[in-house]
């Protein structure tokens, strides 16, 4: 055409045209020669801007870098491109120069500008990976969210999904692992993309379909449909190709996961990192990866204390990869599992595995030091020592030699061998006068010569090592072997007066408690009931926070009556009662109210009551007690009332309620049941449980529980739960849930409730109840082997005896019953109608079941006689149960 | 009759009326056009002749969604309910917003315990063409039944199974959560709890639910530490919802719970 001379607009195309033709035979240099003829001859023409496109990407081709972004940058001005195309090309070129930061500064400023179109969501895309690039992965992540403002321009999903993995992974790798989750949380499903594609597909579709459907039956409209018909189809194939992408490409689904259980596990959630695990087996192709699973389930379930979830992916791991690389690691996590719960035996077990399975060497050196651990543990000393010798044979320099070395010393101590033990102590301390067990190891030579009966020189070792050791952790134990062995020598003031110097150096509870409670002892056996009361007091407000505090203020007030002081004594309680009786979370307050009550149970002598001169830090407390010196003439409630009344706001009602219960208590020792039990419902029935102290909450609960206003105890026990789970008393939400559960039929709830009860709270006051409503759970779920040794604990014992013993047979003769084990059964109800006569609901419904095992044997005569023995009973005739008999023999008499 | 503003009524013939105004009267929309002019003329269409309506976004709907990713489901109920009186009116026509408000309103009434307001909203369902919806509607008529709890549980865990980030997962993981609460085992509450976190982070309006769930099964079962993680993801994330005044209101639990565990 050229040839023929074509000239004008037209032939710009034609030159354009002859340039694209080179572009797309990949001949670059030709390609760029037309672009620049074109331009050259029409600088200014129609498709200048091709033009200069055309050559710009044939020198990108031709590795003209350079050359590419100039004729961008000259394209850039140009108002008749598209910028953001422009933009990323310039950028594209920057980055494949390796000039990474200086595309990062001319796309930089787009983030000033809100999103326009699906480029600039590719400039974002790019800007993000660059940040990667230079290693600035926040940065990455906060332009990535720019997307969020606009989805309709993200064209293709899954490029976003991989772009939010890519900023995941960055951040990752710089531990940001909260972002990373963050990150990875934003990819979305592949399924959930096909799905919302097929959707917008089907949409468009239905839109075309309906305005044909419009056009034939109406042919006229053809003008207004034809354009929008056309840009339907158009969206539909856009939409059509990028589901045919999403479904080819890879599931994603499973790297993701793992990538997000790696960031769970780092950020300590273990919970996240369980549920994310567990999902992962419905996965395809996530066979492979069972043994990483696994490994992971049985690591976080151990982080998480759920022991037995934890063995049940240990078990699996074992069982199907007994040869792979985590065996030893997860044996070794085991035996420390087992260690923590007891089990010694078990944890030898596995560290012996882990002995052999592993080649690494700290690994190894520590599963044998825990060996002697666990033989020390289980008492086994002689296997202890042996392990501990060749541990330090094998591993001297090691971290643990020094506390092997003692273990070792240990050995000898814990067989009692105390001369052998005195000897390896001393050794030990010859050759570590420093090593970290030197304190206790000369504590421990003390002791053995305190087993030893060589008091004199018990006294004199704890004496140097006061000097050597001075405020060290153990002097506590240390004054306390020393009172020990002054008592021993009869040296009681001695002994006193060391127990005493515990109260000041900050002792542990136990041992504090200990010093205290033998000084008490020493002080009484000396007749010093003014020291008693002076070491008390001083207890009590050194150490108000103590567990004993309740006990000393007990002894306090005893060794006040006890010096004739019996209004001290009530004004001392009625202070601290005051003090702390608006306080719900004092669980002590109720026991101080009992000691009060049964002080003022006790009417003081008429005569003679003398008034001993105020100690000194005592007058105020004697001098304020003379006011309140009781009246022998008024009564005990009198007294009470006067002594707490006035002393806290009058609209308290937990105050309230403290005095009602200090009245029952009042009535309790006073031989009043009724007047007991009656206000203790009053307080029930009367106060919001949210109001409430621990110790109320439970007994609230448990009086309700007696009445059968079932909802109305649940609530005291469900606050007592909610509200105090520290609490001492906290069983008793757990015991009379159990029994809500029991009557309402639901076993296993039942069950869980009196399990936990013992695990979770070590069932302090409510042991016996627990025990008896485990073995009813148990024989309502059919598990009787397991019912048959609750109830036979109950039974058997001795603190236990009555009302429950005479229900635990009951109940065993129930058990035999059901298995059809009936002489067994009978022996059982007889016994109850036997040895427990008082009880008469019990005795009532043995006879009746000892018929039921006469009857299933076939012995209606044994059956008839005793029923009559039930009806003949006139202390049970009034109980249902002896109507059910009569009904019984009169049938047996029609038959 | 209703009422909306600002709208594109496209008709089965092809037209399309650009309205400022929309009123409805039982079967006939009366539409105030757009025009140059200051005299707007009104068109009366029949409602069998539309084909859709765009309409603008409901501002209340807005303030509903924002509420919703503040996890505060009474502020949710409150827009979306006069959204809905709005809706309700064009709910026979294509383009309605019925369905987007009732994905609000759904979890927002379990999330803020309104169990009668949601057996109203069930009583008087009227199907949408959602499939999502329309489950979630099913698992919640069987969930009001006593005596199809057995297939309520299959059929929670069916649409957990099938479908992880739907509504109705969502709803089927917070009836979960709340019955093992109920009944003590903790594992699988904390597990269903969990699960909405990682697999249905778009419904955030039950988001706090599931943390505060999380919380009381990571305390039931003594892990403080687990549990301190939701709570600072509650308190972090949803501080003004009410699920993070109730964990704030807790007792400390940490001691105690280190003491049973060892």
């Amino acid at each position: 055409m050229l040839g023929k001379g074509v000239e004008g607009p037209g032939a710009e195309s034609v030159y354009f045209m002859m340039a694209s033709a080179w572009f797309h035979l990949e001949d670059f240099l030709q390609a760029k020669a037309g672009f620049e003829e074109c331009l050259r001859l029409f600088p200014s023409g129609a498709r200048s801007v091709d033009s200069r496109m055309g050559r710009a990407e044939s020198q990108s081709r031709l590795g003209d870098g350079e050359g590419a972004l100039k004729t961008f940058t000259e394209l850039a001005n140009n108002s008749g491109a598209d910028a953001d195309f422009i933009l990323l090309k310039r950028a594209h070129l920057l980055k494949e120069m390796g000039r990474v930061p200086q595309a990062i500064s001319l796309l930089l400023p787009m983030l000033n500008v809100p999103l326009r179109s699906d480029k600039s969501v590719q400039v974002l895309f790019l800007l993000a990976s660059l940040q990667i690039e230079i290693g600035e992965a926040h940065a990455a992540f906060r332009i990535l969210r720019r997307t969020h403002s606009r989805p309709d321009l993200v064209g293709n999903p899954m490029h976003l999904n991989a772009m939010w993995i890519s900023v995941g992974d960055a951040l990752m790798k710089l531990r940001s692992f909260k972002l990373a989750l963050e990150a990875y949380s934003y990819v979305t499903r592949k399924q959930e993309i096909l799905n919302l594609q097929r959707e917008n597909i089907q949409r468009l579709e239905q839109k075309c379909s309906s305005h044909l459907a419009i056009l034939r039956e109406n042919p006229s409209r053809f003008a207004t449909f034809q354009a929008e018909n056309t840009a339907l189809r158009v969206q539909i194939e856009q939409d059509r190709k990028i589901y045919e992408q999403v479904e080819k490409a890879d599931d994603y689904l499973l790297p993701l996961r793992l990538r997000q259980v790696r960031a769970c596990q780092e950020l300590g959630r273990n919970w996240e990192a369980v549920v994310l695990l567990e999902s992962i087996p419905s996965i395809n192709g996530s066979e492979s990866f069972r043994s990483e699973i696994l490994h992971g389930l049985f690591l976080c379930h151990a982080e998480l204390g759920n022991g037995e979830e934890s063995e049940k992916a240990a078990e699996k791991y074992l069982t199907e990869y007994p040869q792979a690389k985590n065996v030893a690691e997860i044996c070794f996590k085991r035996a420390s599992q087992r260690m923590q719960k007891g089990d010694f035996a078990g944890a030898e077990t596995l560290l012996g595995r882990v002995l052999q399975d592993t080649r690494d060497g700290g690994l190894q050196e520590q599963a044998l030091f825990h060996i002697g651990n666990a033989r020390f543990s289980a008492a086994k000393y002689n296997e202890a020592y042996a392990s501990y010798t060749e541990y330090l044979e094998r591993f001297p320099k090691s971290d643990y030699a020094d506390e092997a070395s003692y273990r070792k010393a240990l050995c000898y101590f814990f067989r009692s061998e105390r001369v052998e033990a005195i000897g390896s102590l001393e050794a030990y301390l010859k050759a570590k006068p420093e090593g970290a067990f030197a304190a206790d190891a000369a504590y421990r030579i003390a002791l053995c010569q305190q087993g030893i009966q060589k008091y004199q020189e018990v006294i004199d070792l704890c004496q140097s090592w006061r000097t050597r050791y001075g405020r060290h952790a153990l002097l506590g134990e240390i004054l306390a072997l020393q009172g020990d062995a002054y008592a021993a020598l009869n040296h009681l003031e001695k002994a006193a007066a060391v127990y005493c110097e515990v109260l000041d150096i900050g002792a542990t509870d136990e041992v504090l408690e200990y010093a205290v409670f033998e000084a008490n002892k020493h002080f009484q056996k000396l007749g010093r009931w003014d020291k008693t009361s002076e070491l008390f007091k001083s207890f009590i407000e050194t150490h108000p926070e103590h567990p004993s505090v309740v006990m000393a203020m007990h002894w306090l007030s005893r060794a006040l009556v006890k010096e004739g002081k019996h209004g001290a004594a009530k004004y001392f309680l009625s202070e601290k009662i005051g003090d702390l009786i608006t306080d719900r979370t004092r669980d002590s307050v109720e026991e101080l109210l009992a000691l009060l009550a049964q002080l003022c149970a006790k009417r003081p002598p008429r005569i003679g009551a003398s008034v001993s001169t105020p100690s000194e830090g005592g007058g105020a407390v004697q001098r304020q007690s003379e006011k309140v010196e009781s009246n022998p003439d008024s009564s005990p409630e009198a007294e009470l009332d006067g002594l707490l009344l006035g002393r806290f706001p009058k609209e308290c009602a937990l105050a309230n309620a403290r005095i009602l219960f200090a009245h029952a208590e009042l009535g309790r020792f006073l031989r009043k049941p009724e007047t007991a039990i009656g206000l203790m419902d009053k307080i029930a029935e009367e106060t919001p449980a949210v109001d409430l102290s621990a110790a109320l909450l439970a007994r609230c609960g448990d009086r309700q529980m007696i009445q059968g206003r079932f909802s109305e105890a649940r609530s005291f026990y469900d606050e007592l739960l909610r509200a105090f789970p520290k609490s001492k008393f906290i069983d008793y939400a757990y015991t009379g849930n159990g029994y809500l559960s029991l009557m309402e039929g639901r076993s296993e709830d039942a069950l869980r409730w009196f399990v936990d009860a013992i695990d979770k709270t070590g069932a302090p006051s409510k042991q016996k109840e627990i025990t008896l409503g485990k073995g009813k759970a148990l024989m309502s779920l059919g598990k009787y082997e397991d019912a048959k040794t609750c109830f036979q604990q109950v039974a058997s014992r001795r603190e236990w005896r009555g009302e429950a013993t005479a229900e635990a047979v009951l109940l065993l003769g129930e058990v035999h019953f059901r298995k059809g084990e009936y002489d067994t059964a009978v022996q059982h109800f007889q016994r109850v109608f036997v040895a427990y006569q008082r009880y008469a609901a019990f005795v009532s419904r043995a006879y009746l079941r000892a018929a039921d095992c006469f009857e299933a044997m076939g012995d209606k005569g044994k059956a008839q006689a005793h029923l009559r023995e039930l009806t003949a009973n006139q202390k049970l005739a009034v109980l249902p149960e002896a109507a059910e008999a009569r009904e019984r023999i009169q049938s047996y008499t029609q038959k | 009759m209703g009422c909306a503003s600002g709208q594109d009524i496209y008709q089965k013939d092809g037209k399309v009326l650009r309205a400022t105004n929309l009123k409805r009267d039982g079967g006939v929309v009366f539409a105030r056009l757009m025009s140059q002019g200051e005299n707007q003329e009104t068109a009366m269409v029949a409602v069998n002749t539309i084909d859709r309506i765009v309409f603008p976004e409901d501002p209340l709907f807005r303030e509903a969604v924002e509420h919703a990713n503040l996890g505060d489901a009474l502020a949710v109920l409150n827009k979306t309910s006069q959204a809905r009186s709005t809706a309700r009116e064009w709910a026979d026509i294509n383009g309605n917003t019925m369905a987007d408000i009732l994905r609000l309103m759904i979890p927002s009434l379990i999330a803020a315990g309104k169990k009668s307001e949601l057996s109203r909203l069930l009583e008087s369902w009227v199907p949408t063409k959602e499939a999502d919806l329309e489950t979630t509607v099913g698992l919640l008529k069987l969930h009001e039944r006593a005596d199809q709890q057995d297939k309520f549980e299959m059929e929670c865990r069916r649409v957990v199974e099938g479908a992880p980030g739907t509504l109705s997962a969502a709803v089927a993981w917070t009836y979960m959560g709340r019955k093992a609460l109920d009944s003590r085992q903790w594992n699988s509450a904390v597990r269903a709890f969990t699960s909405i976190r990682l697999f249905s982070q778009n419904w955030r309006v039950l988001q706090p639910v599931a943390l505060l769930g999380a919380i009381e099964g990571c305390r039931g079962n003594a892990s403080p530490a687990q549990a301190a993680i939701f709570a600072s993801d509650l308190e972090s994330e949803y501080p003004g919802s009410a699920q993070a005044s109730i964990a704030r209101s807790l007792p400390p639990l940490s001691s105690v719970s280190s003491e049973i565990k060892n």
